[in-house]
């Protein structure tokens, strides 16, 4: 622990002697090139990463490499991210935006000559979704058709006709379908398997309560097995014994998810229960009490007047699990011809362009993988021996943990308007290396991963060749929205108010961070940064009232709302003595520390309550976060796609994220609502709204939004900042002319999408 | 003799097994899992990778499986980290770095801690001895972390004499390995000196003067052999101090050595790279211990093997 206080401390004042040697023009360190030839280009990374496997990259080491080996339907442009050609040269969509139709460019080809064809993308996004790939960012093609159910295991196809078997059901159900014969290849959404066992084991988290809505049930009024009053210890101390299902009853909810009540006997014990108090049993389950789903992809867009698939009967029963197989063609992208790809989605998602610029959506070579996984080489199609890739470079050399070289893929596009032909990325961990790396020229750029820290900021703004920009993340406090005395909106609203985040980046973080009043970045694109803007233009802020902003004496009286007092002792000091204990919890960092630091005394001053620190090891943290146990604790999330949707997201109440307790159905509605608008103005306004409903609420605190700082050398030409800090390679170069030409162009200029056609109905 | 050695060398087995079953288990008990992140994986997605390690299986299972693969293969698995390498590639990489270091480090220990402490045995109680003893304290107090960025302050920064980081030629190794050897070399410049002096001033030193022997012979014939026990009994304690203390040089000066992963591995829960560094350290430490018993009694012939 002394260590590491000492360090940053010793090496700040090395630093600053350091500094002493600067080149006259005010940039830090070299600006000359050792000889290098200008084709050839180094750069630090910061770390080995995890996968190069597009399909399974969950960090920003592993994709920022993955932006330059491979190639999506669309490039994001360097200066500003909007979507131009990449593997797709243009594109039709329909006028609900959920059927897209992509052209592949004729001379896409792969690093050994093949052409990239359709059926490349159709393999790699079924792979991401097939549960066994273990696919961390799987969530990412959730919005294709069917793709969440299918993913989860629960939407499979009849492997051969099949009678349904009777199950007795609940009236919304239509009875008289039970009993026909469905045809192979029948898609079915799987309910419930059994037998089963009654208890809890699969809640979402340690610490949830089975809450569920007695009232749904009028008429065939449900009881519970066992009690009336069933608890969950009750429940669980049952015996072992497994139960059958029988039948399916009317809708709840249960820990603030859709669920249904289900008839089961156990023994001679015949009752009610709903869904999450039932364990399936993958190995002893015979049958699936199944749905038939006749939502399946079309790739047309169905008539403005068409019925709802499949009439408006739920058709249900019981069928032999063994009938049942997993088929990836219920999800919504197929591959027409060899270069053309069609695409459903499940609703508009007005993002959808720009995560296909994310490695998830990124195609790979089916044959390659599955050679290797044959050969026993599982997660090695990647190393340089074996690699093939569609982007403009490829692997040539990795040094594990040291060192990757890319060359140019002679089969890409642009390889004869790349300017940088062999890319040496660092694996340098320690940003006093990075930066005595930088200094001394031995890098050209410090990287798009590597983190400067903050106590350095002010020093080096000062050179030509430091650059800020914002950075779509923002940083906040998490409320553990069960315990006291944060379980308090009004103790909650109080904490923030006496924030006064301003200072916060004035003081603590100095990297010109933005202080935050909402979650939402100001900057989000899809029309959000215009919205934002021209409420604010307007005098309509709905984050900028007395009760969003920093306001202590509003705060104050929160606190006395909610019963804890707060007076001024003799000594002028604010006191509030009656406030339970309050701990922040942060993973150990020196710069959550100061932070930490800084809020505790701010709270102090101005709330006059005491809160204690914690600091515990990240992975630690991550458990007791999801477990339940603290009261704040510190996080922040960085943007998966430049939409407030993957900010929203996180507050909904079935979410993998949102670890605040914090569940408001109509909340969820709302965002539904939102995310299902085809209008993009209107669908921001609904966004606004959701984002209003939660800072209402305040399950997290935000403190600010992000930015990204770094050093890169004069000469490097082809480099913006922008919010996604996502900085590709192939259009950088180095200008040996950079002295007498000022301007700022990419290697080769990206090529724009022509407008979309259009997909009509049929 | 060579029943002394396979006796220690048989003692190795037990222990070994003693150490990575302890670790095998503390590791799995501490709160948190390998695939914990920051952005929560679906459940689906734990679970198919959970199958993948065989960490759905039950903790005795695992212990089972893992000690056959090691006995029986030498098979330390794969890690979690870094999916498609394997432990053993792992440790075949950064392994060799390490020692590279750490031999070069000791060699150069060795080269400036014995003539120093000559020094100051010879000339004791003088300016020249006060010196000596003043580097050596200094070089003890002055811990690596601090070393290392004062060192690229003035020969990378300032002088640009030499690389700031990273491992490719000899002019990379020269820092790092001035950094790691140092505070060792001081210690080594004490110890010298201390028994030395211890020796200088028994009776058969004073018999070889008596003799009229040349005080150079007496030092390098009689009292070096006898003065530098001390320092052959800290070589294995202190070759493995600088394997371990080659965290901090190999992060300072990026060097892709096997330091790193004492830490990382735990805080990442890579379990099986956790188990690999506990077993090559572990052996290592044992066999450099019984090395130096081994020596001891060759150098010393007062010492029994027994």
């Amino acid at each position: 622990m002394r260590t590491a206080r000492l360090l940053p401390l010793l090496l700040g004042s090395t630093l600053s002697l350091a500094c002493g040697n600067d080149t006259p023009d005010g940039y830090y360190g070299t600006v000359g090139r050792h000889g290098r030839p200008p084709t050839a280009f180094y750069l630090n990374n910061h770390d080995e990463p995890e996968y190069l496997d597009p399909g399974l990259i969950s960090e920003q080491v592993g994709s920022t490499l993955a932006l330059d080996l491979f190639e999506g339907l669309v490039v994001r442009h360097p200066e500003d991210l909007r979507p131009v050609q990449g593997m797709a040269a243009r594109y039709d969509k329909s006028d609900d935006n959920r059927h897209y139709r992509f052209h592949l460019r004729p001379q896409a080809r792969w690093s050994d000559g093949k052409a990239v064809v359709a059926s490349d993308f159709v393999y790699a996004w079924r792979r991401v979704l097939d549960p066994k790939t273990g696919a961390r960012m799987v969530t990412q093609l959730y919005p294709l058709k069917n793709a969440e159910l299918f993913h989860q295991g629960k939407l499979k196809v009849l492997s051969r006709p099949e009678i349904l078997r009777p199950a007795r059901a609940a009236k919304d159900f239509s009875p008289g379908d039970v009993g026909q014969k469905l045809p192979a290849g029948k898609a079915l959404r799987i309910l419930m398997t059994t037998p089963l066992r009654v208890g809890f084991a699969p809640l979402p988290r340690a610490d949830a309560k089975l809450t569920f809505e007695h009232q749904a049930a009028k008429g065939g009024k449900p009881a519970l097995l066992s009690t009336a009053g069933a608890t969950k210890s009750k429940l669980a101390g049952g015996s072992p014994q497994p139960a059958q299902l029988l039948a399916v009853g009317p809708k709840t909810r249960c820990n603030d998810q859709v669920d249904r009540y289900y008839e089961v006997q156990r023994g001679k014990q015949r009752g009610w229960l709903p869904g999450c108090a039932l364990i399936q049993e993958r190995n002893k389950a015979a049958h699936a009490l199944v749905q038939v789903h006749h939502d399946t992809p079309r790739f047309r867009p169905a008539p403005a007047d068409a019925a709802p698939p499949g009439g408006a009967t739920v058709q249900l029963g019981f069928v032999p699990l063994s009938t049942l197989r997993s088929d990836p063609a219920v999800v919504g992208v197929r591959a027409v011809g060899e270069k053309v790809l069609e695409v459903e989605l499940e609703q508009p998602t007005p993002y959808f362009l720009d995560l296909l610029g994310y490695p998830t959506y990124f195609p790979v070579r089916r044959d390659l993988i599955e050679r290797l996984e044959a050969a026993g080489k599982h997660d090695q199609w990647t190393r340089p021996e074996h690699i093939i890739v569609n982007g403009p470079y490829t692997l040539s050399e990795h040094k594990f943990r040291y060192e990757m070289t890319f060359v140019r893929n002679p089969h890409h596009y642009a390889f004869d308007r790349l300017k940088l032909h062999r890319i040496v990325w660092l694996a340098v961990g320690d940003y006093h290396a990075t930066m005595a790396l930088y200094k001394t020229g031995e890098i050209d750029y410090i990287g798009a991963t590597l983190s400067l820290p903050s106590a350095y900021m002010k020093r080096l703004a000062r050179y030509r060749d430091f650059h800020t920009g914002l950075w779509l993340g923002t940083y906040w406090y998490e409320f553990n929205v069960d315990k006291v005395p944060v379980n308090d909106k009004r103790v909650r609203h109080a904490l923030n108010l006496a924030t006064d985040k301003k200072q916060l980046v004035e003081k603590v973080t100095r990297a010109g961070q933005v202080p935050a009043t909402h979650v939402v970045p100001d900057f989000t694109g899809f029309g959000y940064a215009e919205a934002a803007a021209s409420d604010k233009a307007a005098g309509r802020d709905p984050f900028a009232g007395p009760d969003r902003i920093f306001n202590p004496e509003r705060g104050r009286q929160l606190l006395r709302e909610a019963g804890y007092p707060v007076e001024k002792n003799a000594a002028g000091r604010w006191v509030c003595k009656k406030l339970p204990p309050l701990e922040i919890l942060y993973n150990t960092s020196e710069g959550h520390r100061s932070i930490a630091v800084a809020i505790q005394d701010m709270w102090k001053r101005h709330l006059g309550i005491s809160v204690s620190l914690r600091n515990e090891e990240w992975k630690v943290m991550l458990k007791n976060l999801r477990d339940g146990h603290f009261q704040v604790a510190r996080f922040g999330w960085v943007a998966d796609y430049n939409h407030p949707h993957t900010f929203l997201d996180l507050f909904l109440s079935h979410s993998q994220n949102n670890w605040t307790r914090y569940a408001d159905p109509k909340l969820d509605a709302l965002v539904k609502r939102a995310a299902a608008t085809a209008d993009p103005v209107a669908s921001i306004q609904l966004y606004r709204q959701a984002e209003a409903m939660v800072m209402e609420a305040m399950p997290r605190l935000p403190l600010y939004f992000y930015t990204k700082s770094t050093l890169i050398k004069p000469y490097v030409k082809g480099y913006w900042p922008n919010v996604a800090n996502e900085h590709p390679v192939r259009f950088m170069w180095v200008d040996p002319r950079w002295r007498s030409n000022s301007k700022n162009v990419a290697a080769y200029p990206p090529e724009e999408l022509p407008s979309p056609g259009r997909i009509a109905p049929p | 003799m060579s029943r002394f050695i396979l006796k220690r060398l048989l003692v190795l087995i037990p222990t070994l097994w003693a150490v990575i079953t302890l670790v095998f288990f503390l590791v799995r008990a501490a709160p948190g899992g390998p695939f914990d992140a920051e952005r929560a994986p679906p459940p689906e997605a734990i679970a198919a990778l959970e199958a993948k390690y065989n960490l759905n299986a039950s903790l005795g299972e695992q212990y089972r499986d893992f000690l056959s693969d090691l006995v029986l293969r030498g098979d330390l698995g794969p890690t979690f980290k870094y999916p498609g390498r394997t432990v053993n590639e792992i440790i075949a990489d950064s392994l060799p770095v390490s020692m590279h270091l750490g031999v070069l480090a000791m060699l150069f220990a060795l080269a400036v801690g014995v003539p120093l402490g000559i020094v100051g045995a010879t000339r004791h109680n003088t300016y020249k001895d006060t010196l000596a003893m003043s580097v050596a304290m200094i070089g003890i107090s002055i811990p690596r972390f601090v070393l290392a960025p004062l060192l690229i302050l003035l020969f990378g920064l300032g002088l640009y004499w030499l690389p700031v980081a990273r491992w490719e030629t000899w002019r990379h190794m020269v820092l790092p390995v001035i950094c790691a050897g140092l505070p060792t070399a001081a210690y080594i410049a004490r110890l010298t000196r201390g028994g030395m002096l211890d020796v200088i001033r028994s009776d058969f030193v004073r018999t070889a003067r008596a003799k009229g022997l040349s005080e150079r012979m007496i030092i390098l014939r009689h009292t070096l052999k006898g003065g530098l026990l001390p320092v052959v009994s800290f070589l294995a304690p202190g070759f493995s101090a600088l394997l371990v203390g080659s965290l901090v040089v190999e992060r300072i000066f990026n060097i892709p050595g096997m330091g790193r992963y004492f830490v990382e591995a735990a805080t990442n829960r890579d379990y099986n790279i956790v188990m690999g560094i506990t077993l090559v350290y572990g052996s290592l430490l044992m066999v450099l211990n019984a090395v130096v018993d081994i020596a001891y009694a060759w150098l010393d012939p007062r010492v029994k093997l027994e």
